[in-house]
């Protein structure tokens, strides 16, 4: 009689533990140039300081490049696949999400962080924005 | 001329130290409550208390509010939210946009349903005053440390304000920080309540009290979190109307699980079980809340997060902190103290027999809905469990997150769909599927329109005699869609069409329940209303979602974009570029006449290094049953000037020629003029241009002016073009030609997406029916207990009250 309630509670420690542990091996870990370089896939979040100089728009194949220095001090070449997100000129810090083709990581989604001229509204919204290329 | 202060800066600044005095009077009252409550004070004098500390908090933000109306620059917290040309919503926004203010509209959303629900607690108002003030004086606590009326340090005299942060101005920042903030406020009540009914040792007149409100806040929250996700629809870059950031899951999670709790309550009545678990569903949220506010803005997300937060000042955040795991230390305590009298007066619960019947159908949604809750709260969590770790830090994707919860939502919809038509009674399976077959006939009939639409889309078919023309766009079939995260492909289109058919089922078997039980009583019909509305915006978010398209390309006077049956032709701005309300106008024309001028907003403001920041808002065209979602994006400005861009260098042999947008040139041959290699030699290649306009002839030319100086001018061909002499290959004679734009030439992004109507009208049926149930469900008000009648033992079970029995008989 017993036996059903603790039957139930451990199937869903056990599903929420088992989807627990898929969660956090699926999440996208964040790279340096050097773990980026390694490191297989396409969801990988490479973080780092825009080099501000290296950044090159091209409109015509709708792609921009630019240079992102760790904070190992590495620096690699970034080409991201789509427009630059709107805020890109005030950005002093990035994520670029994707992997490495060839000799430069090649993102299809920039998130950028920029120095907080405007306090940012918390539990609101960001300042940061994010380009989904979907 | 400049905008002038409404009242002259620094003339109220008395009032805002009123507001200071008023946080912290509302502090102390609040205190006293507790105090009074610990004690046993009279419930009506404690009451009293805590109702004088919410007018505090009130008054304190009406202080705040009328600082921004009048440009109060002196307080640093005005300054930095607001500015002199700050229209009058935005002033009043300003009270929000910020850390400080946001916890004051907490604290007066929190209040006010204090204020309202302490009337209906009756026997639970003693317990319920407790707990609702030590919250707010929690809350008092934060806003000392964070307050909003912290002078400017005195220096050079302030003319005007910083302004709210640009990417934040939009109407949505009126409306809904207010309304979801109530939601929340609702989640403190839910939570007072709970403990309430642990301490008074009843665990059942409660939920006759809470269920009203807790449709209420179930209502508030999801009404406020899709007007977030209209904001963020609207605002480019914001990944689109849902996206599993942090801060959506903030709100996702604790709306969840009040959707169990008002599911939780139907067992309870019914079937006299679920008493402790509806205690916790109904404690749970405002935890969850809790919980995501500290996660959210105490930096431990940091890097990871798409937002940005400001960081809590110290003591603020560890008031925080230590208010959210008192709270849960305490519904936990509570709940261990309550157990062993609950186990010796726990009532004998009514068996149910059968799996389609109402209970089963509760009792599993629910299940689905807290594990899509608990995987979102972890999926949240990840980066705090890996920095915890000491590990690398990590983020859950947008996709992983839909991955796992579409293991809960395709069944939820499941139920969805049968639910409205079972009784508490089992039922075999044979009676249930006589109810759906119309229901399946009409599920199959829109299918197949749908089906048409996407194959037929934008274009006129004749069946026999005949001619239907569909709107839109036909879907694009060659998509795929990666499942389980990229374990295996299928195609899209079918895929959208299959799980669009189960949420159009859903709607049908919602739809004619209603009708049915409006027959006997109009105000029943809530649940089913709002059911239909949650369905209706899924069906829209996956539609849309699935099947949008996009193109790209560049709008320029010279040319027209081809973009879903129509051509797209820039046609100016309607103001200047540093203007906040600057729209470029592209025009949108069909071949039949079909035409619509698309406004999308550009406009730049001084960035950090002096350069131009881009602004843009999209154009959003609705056209019943899909958008086209238009954004137009600045130009290159380097070092201050703008460069439009134009073509790579074109080389041509004389006789030769070139096409660009619609100007055909021909290269004629080239002229020199001077000695060639010396100082004034000018190379003369003399070009024909044939325009719309007709046939016209220019000739661009290099002028050597010194060393490495040449002069290459741009000359102007009309229409925003200039044709420029780049070079001369003097070993085969080919002249190099870059035509350029001298107008603004605008990169374009035109999406596609369809049947995005539905996630407007879904959430407000949604929330017509949220509202609906709750009118339904509400409650005279109880009287309050005497001290001395107010028994902390027997529960006192009261009999069913007849006057709004629930619309299903309860069989004994």
């Amino acid at each position: 009689m017993k036996i059903r309630p603790l039957l139930g509670a451990a199937v869903s420690v056990s599903v929420l533990c088992g989807v627990a542990m898929m969660m956090l091996s699926n999440a996208s870990p964040y790279v340096t140039a050097a773990q980026a370089k390694t490191t297989k896939g396409n969801n990988l979040h490479l973080q780092g300081d825009l080099i501000k100089e290296s950044v090159k728009v091209d409109h015509q194949n709708m792609q921009v490049s630019f240079t992102i220095k760790d904070d190992e001090g590495q620096m690699l070449d970034v080409v991201h696949k789509g427009l630059p997100p709107a805020n890109m000129g005030d950005a002093t810090r990035v994520v670029a999400v994707g992997g490495m083709q060839g000799g430069t990581f090649t993102s299809h989604k920039l998130i950028t962080k920029c120095p907080s001229k405007y306090e940012s509204e918390p539990g609101k919204h960001p300042e940061s924005v994010k380009i989904d290329q979907s | 001329m400049n905008p002038q202060p409404l009242l002259p800066i620094g003339s109220l600044t008395g009032l805002g130290m009123l507001g200071m005095v008023l946080i912290g009077a509302a502090g102390l009252l609040s205190l006293a409550a507790v105090f009074g409550s610990f004690k046993n004070w009279d419930v009506k004098q404690t009451g009293r208390l805590l109702i004088a500390g919410s007018v505090s908090f009130f008054g304190a933000f009406a202080i705040l509010m009328t600082l921004f109306i009048t440009n109060q620059f002196q307080f640093r917290y005005v300054w930095r939210h607001s500015a002199l040309d700050h229209e009058m919503s935005y002033r009043v926004a300003g009270v929000w946009s910020g850390q400080e203010g946001s916890f004051l509209l907490w604290a007066i959303c929190s209040a006010v349903f204090g204020v309202i629900t302490l009337r209906f607690t009756g026997k639970y108002r003693r317990g319920f005053t407790g707990v609702y003030a030590a919250f707010l004086a929690a809350l008092a606590g934060i806003l000392s440390f964070e307050s909003p009326f912290f002078l400017n340090p005195a220096g050079a005299p302030i003319i005007d304000g910083n302004g709210m942060s640009p990417t934040l101005m939009n109407y949505w920042i009126v409306i809904h920080p207010p309304t979801i903030f109530l939601g929340f406020g609702a989640l403190t009540a839910l939570y007072a309540w709970a403990m309430a009914a642990l301490i008074h040792r009843d665990l059942d007149t409660w939920v006759d009290q809470v269920r009203p409100w807790s449709l209420v806040a179930l209502t508030l929250v999801g009404t406020g979190l899709c007007m977030g996700g209209f904001w963020a629809y609207e605002t480019l870059g914001w990944g689109g109307f849902w996206m599993w950031d942090p801060v959506e899951n903030t709100s996702f999670v604790p709306w969840v699980i009040v959707a169990c709790l008002v599911h939780g309550i139907f067992i309870q009545k019914a079937r006299k079980k679920w008493h402790i678990a509806n205690v916790v569903l109904a404690g749970l949220p405002f935890l969850a809340f809790g919980y995501g506010t500290f996660l959210t803005r105490s930096g431990f997300l940091g890097d990871t997060s798409v937002h940005s937060f400001a960081q809590m000042d110290r003591s603020a955040l560890f008031i925080l902190i230590a208010l959210i795991s008192t709270a849960m230390i305490a519904f936990g305590v509570t709940i261990a103290k309550a157990m062993p009298w609950w186990k010796q007066n726990r009532p004998e619960g009514l068996a149910s027999s059968g799996a389609l019947q109402k209970e089963a159908f509760y009792s599993l949604g629910t299940k689905l809905l807290l594990f899509m809750g608990a995987v979102t709260g972890f999926g949240m969590s990840v980066p705090l469990v890996q920095s915890l770790m000491g590990q690398q830090p990590k983020v859950v994707e947008e996709q992983l997150y839909n991955t796992v919860t579409s293991f809960a939502f395709i069944p939820l919809i499941v139920l969805m769909a049968i639910g409205p038509f079972l009784t508490w009674k089992g039922q075999g399976f044979g009676v249930i599927a006589k109810k759906f077959v119309n229901t399946l006939a009409l599920t199959i009939f829109a299918v197949g329109v749908l089906m048409n639409w996407l194959t037929w889309g934008g274009r006129e078919v004749q069946f026999g005699p005949l001619v239907i023309g569909f709107p839109g766009q036909p879907a694009d079939f060659s998509q795929q869609t990666s499942m389980l995260m990229g374990v295996f492909q299928v195609p899209t289109a079918p895929w959208v069409l299959a799980l669009t058919g189960l949420c159009l089922f859903a709607l049908f078997a919602n739809l004619g329940r209603m009708f049915q039980l409006a027959k006997t009583s109009k105000t029943s019909i809530g649940g089913m209303l709002t059911h239909f509305g949650v369905i209706m915006t899924m069906t829209g978010l996956i539609f849309s979602r699935g099947l949008q398209q996009k193109i790209e390309g560049i709008v320029h006077p010279s040319k027209e974009l081809p973009a879903f049956g129509y051509l797209a032709t820039v046609e100016g701005t309607t103001s200047s570029f540093v203007d906040r309300n600057n729209k470029v106008k592209v025009r949108f024309e069909k071949p039949n006449g079909d035409q619509f001028l698309a406004k999308s907003g550009l406009y730049f403001t001084p960035g950090q290094d002096g350069a131009p920041q881009e602004h843009v808002w999209p154009h959003i065209q609705h056209h019943g049953i899909y958008d086209i979602y238009v954004v137009v994006r600045a130009f290159v400005i380097e070092d201050g000037q703008p460069d439009f861009g134009g073509s790579e260098p074109v080389g041509l042999m004389p006789g030769q020629r070139a096409e660009f947008n619609r100007y055909v040139f021909e290269y004629k041959g080239l002229k020199t003029e001077g000695t060639p290699g010396t100082f004034g030699a000018t190379f003369k290649t003399p070009v024909s241009v044939w325009t719309p306009e007709g046939e016209k002839s220019v000739t661009p030319y290099v002028k050597l002016l010194g060393p490495g100086e040449m002069e290459r001018p741009i000359i102007d061909i009309g229409d925003g073009l200039g044709l420029q002499l780049d070079r001369i290959d003097a070993a085969t004679n080919q002249a190099f030609f870059i035509v350029h734009y001298t107008t603004p030439a605008y990169p374009i992004q035109i999406f596609y997406k369809p049947l995005t109507g539905f996630v407007w009208w879904g959430v407000g049926i949604m929330t017509i029916g949220g509202f609906l149930s709750a009118w339904y469900r509400r409650r005279s008000r109880p009287e309050p207990p005497t001290p001395s009648s107010e028994s902390t033992t027997e529960p006192a079970v009261k009999p069913e009250e007849n006057a709004d029995a629930p619309p299903q008989p309860v069989e004994v």
